[in-house]
């Protein structure tokens, strides 16, 4: 766990009297080499990044520079070819069984994806339980927790619907609502906005930054625009496999 | 703080299996729904799979499942004879005398009830009218004792059975069933008491039972007297060295009590009877008390031996229809197998999703293979009746009743009833062939989805 210490105040974080840091995702030297019988593809170069907690981070970068790549490596679903990674004051271990990283990603991680990832045979409150029924919560308690982050993402009214009678707006605040269900410390979204306009986009980066404001939820976000992303706390830019800011 | 009942690997209340129930049965609801197509081919394969192989484990259960009035079967024992010379080569068999029944059987300590029948080799077709000059009836009948009636729980419309008395004096009396009774009387009611005419002899009724389904060899007739009444029957005794007879010996066993219990006390009268062989005959033979159950009677795939040391048991002979069913589900599975395979491939996102959000691969396997099992129950239901439909219509061809041995004696009509398909045992086996063939069809599409690393799941196009 990182020491407690006095670190810069962001906008939002202006009004506090102290701000204490803790680092809550450590990635460390991470390369990501993908490799075929003819090519050799260096997806991450050396990367090394820090996030407090609290942080609402922006990845930005063209496309095939690696954002994907390490949002995905900072979510325990891609394996670094080296480097460490660290995320809430536990180091990841490349050893860790695949039912370990299931139930770490399961109590610590949130995903958010740029095509909602939703399941299109079940309704939405059944998709919103999803991490629940994971975790071993029983049923009754998966339905009230289920109701209040529905409520929280505005789709009351559409909690018996599947994803097909969703419009693009509504389906992302689906996901976010069982991003957020599990409770988890750190969000990663991943292009959350990409498929949707710019009213429905700026609704849910609203949405985000209400989540990383209000519960002082960790957010990681991979976006190509560059007005949202000057909206969060942080910003990194990567080109190439490299961070270059 | 969240309130978590336990792990996913532990056990689980409950409501929260429940819960996991009522959301994959959902899930897979939904899943028929989105892809009819799949659905219904998934639901045809699995169905003609499951009636094929419902068809050979219906027969088994009509040969040897506990149906009216064979209620006791898994307790009855059928006691014959074999005789080799003492070189061992096999001379014949038989069955036992009006003394046997008397002095080996009667006092049997683990025998509920001893019942003698004349073997069906003696017994042949006969005519019944009610009166001379009215439509005669050709009718299969059986000789018995009146144990007989309590061996097999027949259940008496009208009346009752002959009593020992009928069996000593040989009244010509007789026990007929309800569809007997129709022809005759047209009626059930009031039967008891008249008389009918039997090949010209004058006969009364004493008792009326539901009929019988011709497919039960052992307690099935039209009409039932008492064995002293065959014309034959002073005859059939000619000739014949002490215990040695025409009649059929059937114990229903105590409940508790084995084969081998029976075996102990009937071993005693071997060496009385070969005692008394040889003094009458000169003749220096083997006697070989066959006592089989009734499994044995109707199942026997590994021979059966002369002297009855046969070591194969009841299982070892279950294998075979086993294995000849599991091959009848192994093609289909195979297809279906393709099916799901293919469906697996479209779902393949789904799982990342779940893998994702910290679903492990043997909770998701497990969930493809409940929701997959959901289909092949459907498929199931409409195989189980599939089969019904299919030994109906097939159960008066030639083929079928060979399944049952009665191709050298026909019937006109075999008559079914519904506790022939419709038991616990058929509805086991019929879940258990589902569960095998689901678990063929889904558990390695399931797999080879599952292996799939998580990114590259996520991003598989539908």
């Amino acid at each position: 766990m990182a020491l407690p210490i006095m670190g810069e105040m962001s906008e939002g974080q202006r009004g506090s009297l102290i701000y204490i840091m803790e680092t809550i995702i450590k990635l460390t030297n991470i390369n990501k080499v993908y490799r075929t019988e003819e090519i050799e593809t260096q997806a991450l170069e050396n990367v090394n990044i820090e996030v407090e907690k609290g942080e609402f981070l922006s990845v930005m970068g063209p496309s095939g520079c690696g954002k994907s790549t390490l949002l995905n490596i900072m979510g325990l679903l891609d394996e670094p070819t080296s480097g460490e990674i660290e995320l809430c004051g536990t180091k990841i271990s490349p050893k860790l069984s695949d039912e370990r990283l299931a139930e770490f990603r399961n109590k610590t991680l949130g995903f958010v994806f740029q095509s909602f990832h939703l399941i299109s045979s079940l309704n939405v409150i059944d998709n919103v339980q999803l991490p629940l029924l994971y975790r071993g919560v029983g049923y009754s308690e998966r339905i009230r927790r289920a109701k209040e982050v529905i409520d929280r993402v505005g789709l009351s009214h559409r909690m018996k619907h599947t994803p097909v009678q969703l419009s693009g707006g509504q389906c992302q605040r689906v996901a976010i609502a069982r991003a957020i269900i599990g409770n988890p410390e750190i969000i990663l979204a991943d292009e959350p906005t990409g498929n949707l306009d710019s009213k429905m986009g700026a609704d849910i980066l609203g949405l985000l930054k209400q989540l990383n404001e209000e519960d002082g939820r960790t957010i990681v976000m991979v976006t190509h625009n560059e007005q949202q992303a000057m909206q969060t706390k942080r910003i990194i830019k990567f080109l190439d496999g490299r961070q270059i800011m | 703080m969240e309130k978590t009942i336990n792990k996913q690997s532990g056990w689980q209340l409950p409501s929260q299996l429940w819960g996991r129930g009522s959301l994959y049965l959902r899930q897979a609801f939904a899943l028929i729904k989105e892809d009819k197509q799949f659905s219904f081919i998934y639901i045809a394969g699995t169905a003609v799979a499951i009636a094929s192989a419902m068809v050979v484990a219906l027969v088994l259960h009509i040969r040897m499942g506990n149906i009216y009035p064979e209620v006791n079967r898994d307790r009855t024992i059928y006691v014959g004879s074999n005789f080799t010379r003492s070189d061992g080569e096999y001379i014949g068999f038989s069955g036992y005398s009006p003394q046997a029944v008397e002095e080996m059987f009667s006092k049997l300590e683990c025998a509920e009830v001893v019942s003698a029948v004349i073997g069906p080799e003696y017994v042949f077709h006969f005519t019944v009218c009610k009166e001379i000059g009215q439509q005669e009836v050709s009718v299969s009948p059986k000789f018995t004792d009146p144990n007989f009636f309590r061996l097999y729980e027949f259940k008496f419309v009208e009346g009752k059975s002959y009593n020992e008395k009928n069996l000593k004096n040989a009244d010509r009396c007789v026990v007929i069933t309800d569809a007997l009774a129709r022809k005759l009387y047209g009626t059930t009611q009031g039967v008891v008491g008249q008389s009918m005419q039997l090949d010209y002899l004058p006969y009364r009724v004493v008792g009326v039972v539901k009929e019988v389904s011709p497919l039960l060899k052992d307690s099935a007739a039209d009409i039932y007297m008492p064995y002293t009444v065959q014309d034959q029957w002073a005859r059939l005794q000619d000739g014949r060295v002490g215990y040695v007879g025409s009649l059929e010996v059937r114990v229903l066993l105590k409940k508790g009590y084995t084969r081998e219990m029976l075996m102990d006390e009937l071993e005693p009268y071997k060496a009385k009877y070969l005692s008394m062989l040889k003094s009458t005959t000169k003749e220096d033979w083997n006697w070989y008390i066959q006592v089989r159950p009734h499994w044995r009677k109707t199942l026997n795939f590994f021979g059966e031996e002369v002297n009855d040391a046969s070591t194969t048991d009841l299982l070892a002979n279950l294998s075979m229809p086993a294995l000849f069913m599991l091959l009848l589900l192994l093609l289909p599975a195979i297809n279906l197998s393709g099916m799901v395979s293919n469906q697996m491939e479209a779902r393949v996102a789904e799982m990342g999703i779940r893998k994702a959000f910290g679903a492990k691969k043997r909770v998701l396997l497990n969930e493809v293979i409940q929701e997959n099992l959901v289909l092949t129950l459907c498929g199931g239901i409409v195989g189980y009746l599939l089969s019904w439909l299919f030994i109906t219509a097939v159960h008066n061809s030639a083929v079928f009743l060979l399944l049952f041995n009665r191709e050298e004696d026909p019937v006109e009509n075999v008559s079914l009833q519904l506790d022939m398909f419709f038991t616990p045992t058929l509805f086991l086996i019929a879940f258990v062939c589902c569960a095998v063939l689901n678990l063929m069809a889904a558990l390695i599409p399931a797999w080879k989805s599952l292996k799939k690393p998580i990114v590259e799941s996520l991003n598989q196009k539908k």
